[in-house]
């Protein structure tokens, strides 16, 4: 088994800090600067059915999730010197995003 | 006289385990003259105001880095830094943070040394040794050039917040060592040194806080250090 140093999750972090900016400016730039000025349910039905968006979305994410709550990880990491309390930290996070996944796949795919 | 900067009140620290389990600060007034140092004034207060005040310091050329405290809440070499950089009349001393107190201003550095020591801060060499001096051209030596300047006086793994916390942390001054030697064009021991700072309480643990930086009293720049060593673990790793 590979030895546990920290550089495969430090190298995620940049790589998928370098994708979420990416993303974000596509993002912003669809919600803030393009279509219609006054943004109907309808419009938004309309984008999320087109599977490009779709998976654009569950990209965002996805990317999202990981890079936030590995974030969180990380400092908890720093901060608690507890093996049991690192690990109710760890469930308590992998529940945390679990769930949000979830409420987003939900959001997503209703479409 | 006209070289006279006049009277500075000096807030200094003091603590002594034997004789109370508390810490306080003691003030003294002290006449300074222009060009005095923060240790010339120590070396007033602990000549002629209170002989039980103690510190550490030894070359008085901020080459040795015995003389490191905090001052006015930045790190530096009490030796180095004049009174008249200083603003204000009033000067805060305190003991380097992070390391356990022994006395006054005096840190037990143990740790710090220990750290220093396990990233071999020596040059390994398996091929056989030249007659004469191992050459290097001068872009090789360009390379090193800053991390060779570090005198080991620990304010920059003392500013560390990740050091405060966790002690095992190698922190900085350690990882600019590693760096020194892992980046030495005549140095053959780099797989073995990068495999020691490739570790959760190595390199992975710098969350780039930058205070190392700020605090080093020669300039040098461990946090680019730090990044240039992430850089070839995470090679070493895929």
């Amino acid at each position: 088994m590979a030895r546990q140093t920290g550089s495969i999750g430090w190298f995620l972090q940049r790589l998928s800090g370098g994708l979420i900016f990416a993303l974000i400016l596509v993002h912003f730039s669809l919600m803030h600067y393009m279509g219609p000025e006054k943004r109907l349910y309808a419009d938004v039905v309309r984008r999320f059915q087109n599977p490009l968006w779709k998976s654009f979305d569950l990209v965002f994410l996805t990317l999202c999730l990981c890079h936030g709550w590995y974030g969180v990880w990380e400092i908890v990491g720093d901060y608690v010197r507890s093996d049991s309390l690192k690990i109710l930290a760890l469930i308590l996070i992998v529940i945390a995003a679990a769930g949000l996944f979830s409420i987003g796949l939900v959001t997503v795919l209703t479409f | 006289m006209a070289d006279t900067l006049g009277l500075y009140t000096f807030k200094i620290f003091r603590y002594n385990p034997d004789k109370d389990p508390k810490s306080r600060y003691d003030t003294f007034a002290v006449e300074v003259r222009q060009g005095m140092t923060i240790l010339d004034c120590l070396q007033k207060i602990k000549g002629s105001l209170d002989g039980t005040l103690s510190f550490r310091r030894s070359c008085r050329s901020a080459i040795c880095g015995s003389c490191a405290m905090n001052i006015n809440g930045k790190n530096d070499l009490a030796c180095h830094l004049q009174v008249s950089r200083l603003r204000g009349r009033t000067i805060t001393i305190n003991p380097l943070p992070g390391y356990p107190l022994i006395k006054d201003l005096v840190v037990d550095m143990g740790e710090f040394y220990r750290h220093i020591a396990a990233v071999m801060p020596w040059l390994v060499r398996r091929s056989p040794c030249p007659d004469r001096e191992l050459l290097q051209f001068p872009a090789d030596r360009d390379r090193i050039d800053s991390a060779v300047n570090c005198i080991l006086c620990g304010s920059c793994t003392s500013s560390c917040p990740q050091f405060w916390f966790n002690p095992r942390y190698l922190g900085p001054a350690a990882l600019l060592k590693a760096y020194r030697f892992i980046f030495d064009s005549r140095d053959e021991g780099r797989d073995e040194r990068l495999a020691i700072v490739d570790d959760r309480y190595g390199v992975w643990r710098c969350r780039t806080v930058f205070n190392c930086d700020e605090a080093c009293p020669k300039k040098l720049h461990p946090n680019e250090a730090i990044a240039g060593l992430k850089i070839e673990a995470l090679k070493r790793s895929v």
